[in-house]
């Protein structure tokens, strides 16, 4: 072999390269990590299978009837699973969800997804402002 | 069953084939010996000192080791090879410049680097913060529900306009193999089933992780568990990526390695001040022709190079020509 002093380096930096989830995984000490979820309430809208690939498309259909008919009544949702009818609104998601933190953020954050929604939406782990006298208010209005 | 075919055995297979294909090629490539200095170059070489060397000639024409790194530099992530082949691509009746290639290819290039890097999260644990970023910035987060990454769509775009290039210019065409061809389709079937599983049917990315967490620790029981209850589409995605880790050290996709290895690229342009030894020389002291030459079947030895040796090799060959009465016709098939 010719240029061994270029040609073993270049062979460790590709493997390195190439397993890298091994020696940064091992760093983090995750190894087959798998998040647990905090198990919900009641029956959720539609099939658990389909609402953990498709939720997100759910939620768009329910804000385009909450901006588009939502005054004309459009905020029924008719549930192709169960049949029922539920209010078009993430509140009624909130009702069985009770932590955003240990429901939502579980998955969000393994596959490295921050969905800007909750930037201003309400969920139940949000920190309302209790008046507490003006001083505590400075924390929430810089 | 589909899913511990598609989704245990089949990446398995394809890694291993991948990591041992592409070491392979590497040793393979490195035990061929390079018997002369071939240099490709654009630029002037070192000379004499009053004639003077720009910039552009020190990384075109390479002398030091230094500079050689800067040209392998340049021609790694600028593709500067691309734009030199002035003569193909130059029309020279109508004057336009078709160095399409070089533009496709950066466009392929750099948006396959910015795929890898988002893909990365379906590896590491915790999700690195700049791949978020990454991610966050390409998308222009915010602007469109789901997000659209650019990169994505980058990737199919070029490699569309890669391959149309050798569908529809008539040199290209001609010079194409079916290997060619084949090479960007499975890649534009990789890129396309991606953004469908990302924009019309949707998987559970969860369940995609934990299946690839699980894959890594050789959690076999597990990863079957989970294989069997991920949607089709992602099969059809990583599948086709499984096919394409397994065929990479066997085509012509190993450029990716190979550019380190060309010789043309990676060797300095000093023939004429340090001597290049033929690795295939026995014994590089004694001079080439005290070993030897052998020209139509009879050997030439000599101490060293004198004319009357050198004519009488190629004696029979110049009396050939002074037969036909110096005009050379071409040669019958």
């Amino acid at each position: 072999m010719y240029h061994k002093q270029y040609v073993i380096p270049l062979i460790l930096i590709f493997l390195a390269g190439f397993f890298t989830p091994y020696w940064y995984n091992a760093m983090a000490e995750s190894f087959g990590y798998v998040p647990e979820m905090k198990k919900p309430a009641g029956e959720c809208v539609e099939n658990k299978d389909w609402m953990a690939a498709n939720h997100m498309l759910l939620l768009q259909q329910w804000r385009t009837q909450a901006i588009r008919h939502g005054a004309e009544g459009g905020r029924i949702y008719h549930s192709s699973t169960t049949g029922l009818e539920y209010h078009a609104s993430t509140n009624t998601c909130w009702e069985c969800h009770e932590s955003k933190e240990e429901f939502c953020d579980q998955c969000h954050d393994y596959v490295g997804i921050h969905p800007e929604c909750w930037d201003c939406h309400y969920t139940p782990s949000i920190e309302k402002p209790h008046y507490q006298g003006t001083d505590t208010l400075s924390k929430f209005f810089s | 069953m589909i899913g511990v075919i598609f989704g245990v055995i089949v990446p398995y297979i394809a890694v291993a084939i991948f990591v041992v294909g592409v070491i392979y090629r590497f040793i393979n490539w490195a035990n061929s010996a390079v018997p002369l200095k071939i240099p490709t170059t654009g630029g002037q070489q070192k000379s004499l000192p009053f004639i003077k060397r720009t910039i552009y000639d020190r990384f075109d024409s390479p002398y030091t080791w230094w500079e050689t790194v800067g040209r392998m530099i340049l021609e790694i992530f600028m593709f500067r090879s691309l734009l030199k082949n002035t003569r193909y691509y130059l029309d020279r009746v109508s004057q336009k410049d078709a160095r399409w290639l070089w533009l496709f290819a950066i466009l392929f290039h750099y948006s396959l680097l910015l795929v890898l890097i988002r893909h990365s999260r379906f590896f590491l644990q915790p999700v690195p913060e700049f791949v978020e970023m990454l991610s966050e910035i390409e998308a222009f987060k915010g602007v469109f529900i789901p997000s659209v990454y650019v990169s994505g769509l980058a990737i199919v775009a070029g490699l569309f306009l890669l391959w149309l290039r050798r569908i529809f210019l008539s040199r290209e065409r001609t010079l194409s193999l079916p290997s060619d061809h084949f090479a960007l389709i499975l890649l534009l079937a990789i890129t396309i089933s991606g953004n469908i599983m990302r924009y019309f049917f949707k998987a559970d990315l969860e369940k995609v992780k934990e299946l690839l967490m699980n894959l890594m620790v050789f959690d076999v029981g597990k990863a079957v568990a989970i294989a069997d209850s991920i949607e089709p589409i992602f099969y059809v995605h990583f599948v086709l990526a499984s096919f394409l880790l397994a065929y990479f050290p066997f085509s012509k996709l190993m450029h990716a390695g190979g550019v380190l290895f060309t010789p043309t690229r990676n060797m300095p342009n000093d023939n004429r001040a340090r001597r290049h030894v033929n690795p295939w020389d026995s014994d590089p002291s004694v001079p080439i022709l005290a070993k030897g030459i052998t020209v139509g079947g009879k050997t030439f030895t000599s101490k060293k190079l004198d004319w009357d040796t050198y004519y009488s090799m190629y004696t029979d060959q110049l009396d050939e020509i002074a037969e036909s009465d110096y005009k050379i016709a071409p040669e019958e098939l």
